[in-house]
Parts: C-alpha cells; structure tokens; sequence
C-alpha cells in the first residue's frame, strides 16, 4: 500500500513537473504568474533529488554509513566536530550562499526569464548539486582534504598548481566584482551609505556586548543589531531628506571605490575582530532572514512575471552586458546552477563535520538545490519589474545615454515602454535621487524585491524603507566576502611566497602582512577602479570574467571528481561528472575567446582596446583603459591556458587507467568502522 | 536500490538511504524512529535551534569551554575568539 502510494505521489510530480515546465516554455504574449516558475523548480528538485542523488550515492559513491568519518575519527572539539546533518545543512548552506545567486540571474534576465530559469534548474540538478555532492564526499574519504590537495594527490603536481591558480584568480575577481556591486548600489545615495556606515558603530556595540555584557550570546547580540540596523535604515529617511547631512554621505562612485579598498586593507591587516567578528554574524542573520522572508513573500504575493520568456537580445546586443545566450546566459548566472567556489566550501569545514557518509546526500546535494532555489527567486524579483524599469535600471549611460528622457526614448525604441516620469516616481518612491544607469544587478534586484515585500506588506509607504532595507542586506553580506575573501587571499599569498622565503609565511609577522595585504588588495583593486571608471558600467566586462573564472575552477573540480570515479572503476558512471565537465569546458572556453578575440568592441576586450586606440585622441585616461582590457584578456587567456592543462593530463590520465596501463588505486584513508550506536546507522 | 560493494570492498546497506535516512537527533532532542505528527514539532524547533547556535558559534563556543574546563566569562571568550577567529580567517566565503 505504501509503496502504491509513493509510485502514485511520484508519477504526479512527475506529470506536474511536465505540466509546469511546458508552460513556462510555450506560453506567449499573455504575462505568466511566478507560481508557475516555483512550481517547476520544486518539481524538478524533488525528482532530481530523489531518483538521480540516490543513483549518484548507491551505484556511483556506495555510500557506507559504518564507515567512520573524519569528524568521528579525528573529532578534536573544534574543526573536526560530528554534527547532526541538518545543522550541517544549514551551515553549508550558510558557507554557500553569497551574492554570486542573486545578482547573477537579474543580469541574466535580460534574455527572458526562461533561458536563465532552464539553466538554473537543469545546470544545477545535473551539474551544481553534482560537483558540491561528489567533492564533499571525496574529501569526507581524504580527512577533509582541500581541493588542492585533491588535485595533486588525484591527478598531478600541475593539477595541484592549476587548481591554485584558478583559486587565487577568481578570489581577486570576485572581490572585485563584489565591492563593484557595493559601488555601483551607493554612489548617490546618503540613505544607503548612511545605513551601511552605521552597521560600523552597530557593530563595534555587539562586539562591547558580546566581550563584555553577554559572552559567547551571539543570537542574542545579532537580534540587537539587527533591531538596530532597522532604526538605522529608517533614520536613513531623515538623512536623505535634510539638505546638510544628506551631502555628507553622498558619495561618487570613485570615492566609494577608494573608501572600499582601504577598507579591504584594514580588514586584511588589522587585528579588527571588534568589528568584523560582530558584522559577519549579523550579515548572516541579515541574509538567512531575508532568504526566508524573500520566499514567504513570494508565497503570499504569487507575483506576475512582467518580463518576456525571450527578448530581443538572445541576439547578443543585450545593454546589460553584451553576447549571445550561449555562452553568455550560462556563465552570467553562474552559483544559481554551478559554482566553482562551492567546491573549495565542500572540500573545507563541512567535510569536517559530517557524521555519516550517507548525509554528504542532503548536506552536498541538497544544500545546492537550496541555493538554486534562492536564484529562481533573485529571477522572479528581476522578472516582477516591468521590462522597461528593469532596462532603465540596468543598463549603463555608455548605451542609453545619461540624459533621463534620452534614455527612456532608447529603451522604448527597443520596444519596452518606459517614460521618465514614470522612473522619477519610481525613484522618489524608493528614496533615491536617480535609478538610471544602476548597473550591476543590486539595485534592480532591491527594486524587485521591495516591490514584492511592499505588495503584500506595508503598502507603498513602505517601499522606500523595503528598498533600503534590500540595498543594506546585499552591501552588508557582499563586504563580509570582500574582507573574508582580502584575508583568505592574504594567507594563500603568504603561503605560495614562503616557498621562496620562509619569514613571509609567517601569518602574524606584521611586514609580511602588510605586504601580503596590499598584494592582494592592489590585485582586486586595480580590477575595481577599471570597472568604476568604465563607460560600459564595468559589470559589462567583470561579470563575464568572473562568471567565467568561476566555472573554470567547477571545471577543475569536475576534473578532480571524473579522476577519482574512473580509479574507483566506476567508468560506466563516468558520464555523471563527465558530461557535465563537458558542458562547462564548451560554455567557459567560448566565452573566453569570444571576451578576448570578438571582434564587437562590446564583447571583445581586443577589439574593444583597438577601438580605443584608434577614435580616440590618446590622453591618459584613454592608455589606462587599453592597457585594462588588455589585462583582461591576459587574464582569461591565461585562465583558459591553465584549465586547457588539466584537463589534458586529466585526460591522460584517465586514458591510461581505462587501459589498464596504470592501477585504479584512489587515495583514501583507511576503513575504520564507525563507534557510533546502530540505531543512528542508515 | 541494491546494495553495492564499497571501494573498500565491503558491503554496504546505505544504498537504501533516502531523505528520511536518519533520525538522528542533535543535542537534547529525544531519538524516535517513526515521530508521530505532533512529536516533529519540538524535534524541529530544536534542530533550528540547534542550526542557529551553530551557524552563530554559540555551539563552538560551549565546546571551547568544556574541552578547557572553563565556564563563560570575558576571559573565556576572547580566549575563545582568538582560537576560534584564527580558524575562520582562513576560510573563504562563497560568492
């Protein structure tokens, strides 16, 4: 009977999840409800989840729940902790859940919400869940082994090298990108960066709280600062408002972009735990709650979608940012469907806290299905705006012009109604002076969002304050991985330099960090000042870059794991990493030729450098940006150089062990069986 | 699902493992296999009180002082700061 009753349960999902995706595929012209989208996701997680996870842990991985785990084994009260698994779900999906699924389907949704939506399923049942699955496990059986170390044990010393490289690259871009969105979301406006420049003070407070009045009651010390927070962002308002204090916090984009990266220094090389130990908490409680009401108020609202399944620009001439829908849809929506990144988390603190294998499942694979829920929604807030909004808000002054009537003329002639009237009132209702020209995802996803919490709680007057309140979450998270990021960054420099002289290693030397420091902060900032000065808004030319580093290291990663599934002797599974890894390698490599050799100065860095070179007089600033796009394009080709490495002697290697020319031993550590009671055993 | 020989060569039931694999409990929560409809109720409000302590180190920070033999204090805690800050700074955050 029971067993009736889940063929029953699983044949209707699956009609449903034809049902839903049919829809949203063929439905044209009349405007879509977003309940149709969710739908659709959680169908299609609910089967990928239950029939392709469970084939991957039963054939592929035989995962053993006697088999004791590092957390068990080594369990040292600190990092190696066995841990109920939905506490390391929540955790991971703590670690996972950055910017990177937010912004990158709002860029995306200026080809339609549907191919960025079929990528963030598809891309992250078959490939994203896969990767994060497989690299938690493989560590799990390596003692918490990163992917580094994976890579030199498993494939080669170059593997370990690429693997490297890849990391540092796309930490340097990242932050980047990250405090180009933080810029991008506060010049011109006293309210946002009056509500961030209190989370410093809110901080130092929680910080007093938690040193001295409560220790150790960190919930009790975030629910204060988030209190606090609120009052800052309704005290915005005021600021905004008065002639005199509203001039003192606004700012232009380059000042913000220098006030950023000195921040990203003391960060670095400051003993600042007063402030940042308290901000990071916060952040996260900032981020999980949002995470949470986001959806709840997506439930409530059941918005329509305004956006067209497909626009015009599949064609490449999108004003967001330029190329074709392949590759360029499938790099930009990047962690929603697979992140690189997730694969260094998966191979860091979470291998250390898993009890049993069998949970490598939920924590690994289902941790991923959350976080690409997270973007199907970061999609449906994009979507929600009327066509025209979110153009206006997106593209950069370099394609529709600075003027507000220009602009709206430009959009409207691509055929998306605006006027601009209509977006002074949009912006006057926020709280904002202008929402022209607010490239780099944040802004729109923030309109987005206050538009659907502002539905269904609190009307229009609250808007401005929803508004905000989106502005401060995402800056608030972005600047705890852009100092996260500054410090890992800082150590993996001392580490690599230590090789050539051991004093830097040292990680409390204070030259060595403060070199170190500025290293890695020059690295990022240098990449920062490009896209602020950029005519094109920056985000035209890093996000790309970033996407595509990103899924060049989910390349390394699948690489790791095709090597690890064919010494296991699994090769009739070779197709679970393989394909996917094929995917990413024809989506990352075109998109690097097209970004470095394209003869559209919009896409091509080359030509856009050439184009430079020969309109304009050569001045300065106009050397600058050619020598940055020449940068640029030596980075991704250097990139795509090394990834192309790895891949060949994984591919050599993994020829050589199917002929049988060289022993399947893979390099686990040793059965032990586990301690822990049978009733706890699967 | 069939069982399947683990690369260890052993055999292995966890192949039959599903969403509802375990009911393993975290701390203070009351182990039942088969929970009836209301029993979920506490075990779910513990297992997110559990995630948030977690998540926000309070967890850590109790584990710190058992395995000193502390009890809470300034004292403690920044001792338990700098341990536990010196393990975080070196992991990344994700994008």
């Amino acid at each position: 009977m029971k067993s009736l009753l889940r063929i029953v349960v699983q044949a209707s999902v699956a009609i449903l999840t034809a049902l839903t995706l049919g829809i949203l595929a063929r439905h044209r012209g009349e405007r879509i409800n977003a309940m149709w989208l969710v739908l659709a996701a959680f169908c299609v997680y609910f089967l990928g989840y239950r029939f392709y996870s469970k084939l991957i842990a039963a054939k592929v991985l035989a995962l053993d729940a006697q088999r004791a785990t590092p957390a068990e084994r080594l369990d040292n009260g600190r990092d190696f902790v066995p841990t109920n698994k939905w506490v390391v779900f929540g955790h991971h999906f703590a670690a996972i859940a950055g910017p990177g699924p937010l912004v990158g389907p709002v860029l995306a949704a200026q080809f339609g919400y549907l191919p960025g939506t079929i990528w963030i399923l598809l891309g992250a049942i078959f490939g994203g869940c896969v990767q994060d699955f497989l690299i938690l496990l493989f560590s799990v059986r390596r003692d918490g082994k990163s992917l580094t170390e994976m890579a030199r044990e498993e494939i080669g010393r170059l593997g370990g090298l690429v693997a490297y490289v890849a990391i540092i690259s796309i930490i340097v871009i990242l932050l980047a990108v990250c405090a180009l969105i933080v810029v991008n979301a506060l010049k011109a406006s006293p309210w946002g960066v009056f509500t961030i420049a209190m989370t410093v003070p809110i901080a130092f407070l929680m910080g007093l709280y938690l040193r001295r009045l409560r220790p150790g009651k960190v919930l009790e010390s975030s629910t204060l600062g988030f209190v606090l927070v609120l009052l800052a962002i309704w005290a915005g308002r005021g600021v905004s408002q008065s002639a005199m204090v509203s001039s003192w916090f606004t700012w232009s984009a380059p000042a913000l972009a220098m006030v950023i990266i000195v921040y990203g220094f003391a960060a670095s090389a400051l003993p600042v735990w007063l402030l940042l130990a308290p901000r990071d908490y916060l952040s996260t409680f900032v981020k999980l709650g949002t995470i949470g009401m986001l959806a709840l108020g997506i439930a409530a609202l059941r918005p329509t979608l305004h956006m067209p399944p497909l626009t015009r620009f599949v064609d490449g001439s999108g004003p967001v940012f330029a190329g074709k829908i392949f590759p360029f849809a499938f790099v930009t929506i990047a962690c929603g469907a697979i992140s690189g990144f997730h694969s260094l988390i998966s191979s860091g603190t979470t291998p250390k806290m898993i009890r049993r294998e069998p949970e490598t499942r939920m924590v690994g694979y289902g941790a991923m299905i959350a976080e690409s829920m997270v973007a199907v929604m970061a999609m449906i807030a994009a979507c929600v705006l009327e066509p025209g909004t979110y153009f206006a808000i997106n593209s950069p002054a370099g394609i529709v012009g600075k003027a507000p009537e220009a602009a709206a003329a430009t959009i409207r002639n691509w055929g998306f109604p605006v006027s601009a009237e209509g977006m002074r009132a949009l912006a006057q209702s926020v709280g904002e002076q202008t929402l022209y020209n607010r490239t780099g995802g944040a802004p729109a996803f923030a309109v987005g969002m206050a538009h659907i919490f502002s539905t269904s709680l609190g009307g229009q007057t609250l808007m401005a304050i929803w508004y905000h309140f989106a502005i401060m979450f995402e800056a608030l998270f972005i600047l705890t991985v852009l100092d996260a990021g500054t410090r890992v960054g800082r150590f993996m420099i001392q580490d690599a330099l230590a090789h050539v002289w051991k004093p830097i290693g040292r990680t409390s030397w204070y030259p060595s960090i403060l070199a170190t420091s500025a290293l890695i902060v020059a690295a990022w900032g240098c990449f920062l000042w490009q896209g602020v000065k950029d005519p094109l808004g920056g985000i035209n030319s890093l996000w790309p870059l970033f996407g595509i580093a990103n899924q060049l290291l989910a390349t390394v990663a699948l690489c790791v794991a095709t090597t690890i599934v064919v010494k296991m002797g699994k090769r009739r599974f070779m197709p679970v990493t393989l394909v996917p890894l094929l995917w990413l390698v024809a989506v990352t490599f075109t998109a690097s030729w097209h970004k470095i050799f394209d003869p559209n100065p919009r896409i091509g860095f080359l030509a856009h450098a050439r184009q430079l070179a020969s309109s304009v007089p050569p001045s300065l600033e106009v050397s600058r940006m050619i020598l940055n796009d020449r940068l640029d394009a030596v980075v991704t080709g250097l990139l795509m150089f090394l990834v192309a490495l790895i891949l060949a002697e994984s591919a050599v290697l993994w020829a050589r062990v199917l002929s049988g020319r060289k022993p399947t031993a893979v390099k686990e550590a040793p059965f032990v069986m586990t301690r822990f009671p049978a009733e706890e055993q699967t | 699902m069939k069982s399947e020989k683990t690369t260890t060569g052993r055999e292995t039931t966890a192949s039959r493992s599903g969403p509802r694999d375990a009911q393993a409990s975290p701390e203070g929560v009351a182990r039942n296999a088969y929970p009836r409809p209301v029993a979920w109720l506490p075990q779910l409000a513990a297992v997110i009180a559990s995630l948030l302590r977690e998540v926000f180190d309070e967890s850590a920070y109790r584990r710190f002082l058992e395995r000193n033999r502390m009890s809470s204090s300034p004292t403690a805690y920044a001792a338990f700061r700098e341990e536990n800050d010196r393990l975080k700074a070196q992991r990344p955050k994700c994008c």
